[in-house]
């Protein structure tokens, strides 16, 4: 099992390392940020060049790479080329109220899809299971942006119940929260259905029953934690899509999250924050993977044991 | 009587697991042997045993970590070119399951015209499948149907009439009935010795059914462990086995006789883990008959007084 | 569904004693068509410390059989017709709960394949003490010393070091042990099991069967056993029912259905077993069974049957007493001539 664990960090570290890599790469062979921060034709060569030497920019990229890595190991990310403070500053200033989203969006999609697809699997054929289908059909087809504006129209504008962007108090969540969790629970619903539905059909079960266990027993005991396996995986891959969602609905909902910071940024080319951004996303998205194959191990023993 | 493929000092061994825990399987570990021109050679033994990786090397599926493979004197051809192309051609393997050995989007009958077009061994293709058809019981209608349009035992037949369409040199039967029901399983095992009386097929039977096994082969063959540890005559091997693992093999066997349903003595203990490799003769553990020697060297084959090969070390000496 | 007369199910020369487990005109259909049985009117009975095997080719319905008994079969499909009794008890019409506790306690069920049949992520300790405290009430420690003794009484060595095991980690053969110690943990009556050692290798095929044979003598449990394979029947049964089709064709004492079979698709099947000695052509059936759940008109084995009459086409033909032997057949083969 250590062996097992070590294996898990050590490629995790590996993958955070090329991220870092990458992203640098990519963002600084695709366009100059000074000459898209500064109006090119007014602002005299002197001051470009100022800015050029401050930010690093007129060291060769190799030189640019190994002070961004010192950096990484430093803790400091760099600063904003658009107000000049600290990029993990502004950063962690904004995670706390994406991290509010995202833990309620998780929340609340595992808790409609969770028992949906359960409830659906174990009723399959009947009408629960072709209403949850259907449901979550609708749920999974439906643009979250498009639903995000449909939430606003139909509670902000016209039942005036709830406020259609901003943050601060409880009403504020309900609209982005619904609009991720709807559209992932969807997805939950149908990947729990799924995962049921396989475990129903294995032989385990049938010789559970043959023991003299009864319904209840046999899905908690046999069902439950068997199908529990496959989605442990689907729901970390669900951590990537949020973020992603994230991004668009605190747009709509013009909630002050990292999203929006990402956007802001990407738009006004601020290097450091998109920089640091990518990282964030791509570190929280390796040590996701990193807690699902855990659980994976965790919850299966074919897994857990295999020592060798 | 000559042999068309001889294997020397045959071995195939699997290494899996990660560079630190690396573990070997001795899949099929210093096997030699003959296969007659003509003849039906039954190969038995238990799961994991070997027998299928075996029958694999024979015909070039898979390449061997060690020692060669001859046909009709020249060296196994593999991986790509023109004499390896041949040699797929002359050397068949009809797999258990018909299933994923036919193409479910052609019907029988063009699957069987393609393949005698590929070696340009027919001038009239649809009469020639027909005939093959013909020959393994379908009738030409069968060969206008796709796979999932058939039984079991028709599907079966149909890879046969395949694999007969190359007038193959060797064929390997790898437990072609062990999937079928048993009236299917008679006429399947009818049909293999037809085909035998009437092409001469040169063939490896590969199963784990001994009655089966000696019922359709001329020599049998026993693998414990990728090793060959009897061969020898199907009817001497079958009523006279002399290493003890042939022997609690029998042993095993359901008699359909319900007044003699109380056999000798059980083998105990597993079937053994192909990843452990017991030192010496690996059916030591197993054996009732195991001494010191058994735990320290490995026997080899040896020839016995009636032409039989074993390796025991509790067996008499060699004949000669 | 034609309903023909069906011979009283405890009728027998022998004059069996008051039976234990007795199954009268069992009919199975799929839900979605139910004029289309699977399984029509299956009668037999199981005597205390009996063991009756179930024989017959993929489809025949042994198996649906099999799990009709305990109420277990697939959400596709129905008891259409027929009862179950356990000791004059009609287990088909229990509630669910009163069912469960039939089920492990009064009727053991082992299956073909020992290591799907277990939960992958339960140990083997957790999956027998559970049955021992459902059953007979056993709590901890207590629990354990009567799972590692019964894991003793199926030969699994070392028991005590395997309660800590999952069941990936065992040999096919040792979970099939695993199983039949916890069949035998609510201490039923009778053992089911259906194809028992089919996905096992020869030589522990010839252990398990020993097994079963073993805790009939001990503990005079009595055995159904489901099997397509004649010889694993031959080595564990005193009496047998032939299945084809759906129904039972023939019925008899194991030795004498061997020595003799009397319905044309036992014999058959056993002119399909190839010999132990020479090469003489085997005589198979020709043609497959009808496809399960297709119509039948008439006795369903008549398309294969050489002694086939017009009537046979017609009628489907009753399960009638012939000396110590049931058989479904206008045209029975004409079995021993010394009775």
């Amino acid at each position: 099992m250590t062996r097992f664990v070590l294996t898990k960090i050590v490629r995790a570290l590996l993958s955070a390392w090329l991220v870092v890599t990458i992203t640098f790469v990519v963002l600084r062979v695709t366009g100059d940020p000074v000459q898209s921060l500064l109006p090119v034709e007014t602002t005299p060569p002197e001051i470009i060049d100022y800015y050029r030497r401050l930010w690093g920019l007129d060291q060769p990229l190799w030189q640019q790479y190994l002070g961004y890595l010192q950096g990484l190991a430093n803790g400091t990310l760099g600063r904003s080329f658009a107000d000049g403070r600290d990029a993990v500053g502004i950063i962690a200033e904004r995670i706390p109220k994406t991290l509010v989203l995202m833990g309620w969006t998780l929340a609340v999609m595992l808790a409609l899809g969770l028992p949906a697809g359960i409830a659906a699997a174990l009723r399959r054929g009947t009408w629960v299971d072709r209403a949850v289908m259907a449901t979550a059909v609708a749920g999974h087809s439906l643009p979250g942006y498009l639903l995000g504006i449909l939430l606003i129209w139909l509670f902000a504008v016209e039942l005036r119940w709830l406020p259609s962007s901003g943050h601060g108090t409880w009403a504020h969540l309900v609209m982005p929260v619904l609009t991720l969790a709807l559209y992932h629970g969807a997805v939950v619903a149908r990947f729990t259905r799924a995962a049921v539905l396989e475990i129903l059909g294995q032989p385990h079960v049938l010789a559970a029953r043959a023991q003299g266990w009864r319904e209840a027993a046999v899905i908690r005991r046999d069902v439950l934690p068997n199908a529990a396996i496959p989605l442990v995986t689907v729901v970390g891959f669900f951590v990537g899509g949020l973020i992603g969602g994230s991004i668009i609905v605190e747009w709509i909902f013009a909630w002050p999250g990292i999203g929006r910071l990402l956007i802001t940024s990407v738009a006004g080319r601020d290097l450091a924050i998109v920089q640091a951004l990518v990282l964030l996303f791509a570190v929280t998205m390796i040590v996701t993977n990193l807690l699902v194959d855990l659980a994976y191990a965790l919850l299966n023993p074919k897994i857990r044991l295999l020592r060798d | 009587m000559t042999a068309a493929v001889r294997a020397e000092g045959l071995s195939r061994h699997f290494r899996l697991g990660s560079w630190a825990r690396r573990r070997v399987v001795h899949a099929v570990d210093d096997v030699d042997l003959d296969i007659h021109s003509g003849e039906m050679l039954g190969i038995v033994g238990e799961s994991g045993c070997g027998k299928s990786t075996l029958g694999r090397l024979l015909i070039g599926l898979d390449r061997p970590t060690g020692g060669r493979i001859t046909i009709d004197g020249a060296p196994l051809p593999t991986g790509v070119g023109p004499a390896f192309r041949r040699s797929r051609k002359q050397l068949q393997y009809v797999f258990q399951d018909p299933l994923s050995a036919l193409n479910p989007r052609l019907t029988i009958g063009f699957q069987i015209e393609e393949v005698l077009r590929v070696h340009r061994l027919a001038r009239q293709p649809a009469t020639r499948a027909i005939a093959l058809l013909d020959a393994v019981g379908l009738g030409p209608e069968h060969g206008e149907r796709y796979v999932h349009q058939l039984s079991g035992g028709q599907r079966q037949r149909a890879l046969v009439a395949r694999t007969l369409a190359v007038e193959p040199g060797l064929v390997i039967f790898d437990e072609p009935v062990s999937a079928l029901d048993l009236s299917v399983q008679a006429q399947m095992i009818d049909l293999i010795a037809m085909l035998r009386r009437r092409l001469g097929l040169t063939g490896v039977f590969i199963s784990h059914d001994l009655r089966v096994v000696r019922y359709v082969s001329d020599r049998i063959a026993v693998m414990y462990l990728g090793r060959i540890v009897e061969i020898g005559a199907a009817d001497e091997v079958f009523h006279q086995p002399l290493h003890p693992y042939t022997q609690a093999l029998l042993g095993a066997l359901l008699s359909l006789d319900p007044e003699r349903r109380r056999g000798p003595r059980r083998l105990l203990g597993d079937p053994p883990d192909p990843f452990e490799h017991p030192p010496g003769c690996s059916f030591h553990p197993r054996c009732p008959q195991a001494a010191e020697v058994c735990r320290r060297t490995t026997p080899g084959l040896s020839r016995l007084a009636d032409g039989r090969l074993a390796a025991c070390h509790a067996l008499p000496g060699p004949a000669a | 569904m034609s309903l023909t007369h069906v011979a009283p199910a405890s009728a027998g020369s022998s004059g069996a004693a008051a039976s234990l487990l007795a199954v009268e005109g069992l009919t199975i259909a799929p839900r979605a068509a139910s004029d289309r049985p699977l399984v029509a009117d299956v009668a037999f009975t199981l005597g205390r410390g009996e063991a009756l095997g179930v024989v017959g080719e993929s489809g025949c319905g042994k198996s649906l059989t099999c799990l009709a008994i305990t109420g277990l079969l697939p959400r596709a499909l129905l008891r259409t017709a027929g009862r179950v009794a356990l000791e004059g008890t009609r287990i088909e019409r229990l509630a669910p709960d009163a069912l469960a506790v039939v089920r492990g306690r009064r009727i053991g069920m082992i299956f073909q394949d020992p290591v799907a049949s277990l939960n992958p992520v339960r140990t083997i300790g957790a999956f027998l003490t559970s049955l021992l405290r459902r059953h007979r009430g056993l709590q901890g420690e207590a629990a354990r010393r009567e799972a590692v003794r019964l894991l003793d009484a199926v030969g699994v060595a070392a028991a005590r070091t395997r309660l800590r095991l999952y069941p990936h980690e065992l040999s096919g053969g040792q979970n099939q042990r695993v199983m039949i110690a916890g069949a035998l943990a609510g201490e039923p009556d009778v053992l089911l099991a259906d194809e028992p050692t089919t996905a096992l290798d020869v030589t522990t095929q010839a252990q398990i069967l020993d097994l079963l044979a073993d805790l009939r003598a001990t503990r005079g449990m009595a055995l159904v056993v489901v099997s397509h394979d004649f010889g694993v029947i031959a080595a564990a049964a005193d009496r047998v029912v032939v299945m084809y089709a759906g129904r039972v064709v023939e019925e008899a004492p194991v030795a004498d259905l061997f020595r003799a079979p009397r319905h044309p698709y036992t014999a058959g099947l056993m002119a399909s077993v190839p010999p132990e000695t020479g090469r003489a052509p085997l005589r198979p059936l020709l043609g497959q069974p009808p496809h399960t759940g297709a119509a039948v008109v008439g006795c369903a084995f008549a398309p294969r049957c050489v002694r086939a009459s017009d009537a046979c086409r017609e009628t489907t033909p009753a399960l009638v007493q012939l000396g110590r032997r049931r058989v479904a057949c206008r045209h029975p083969l004409p079995g021993e001539r010394v009775s």
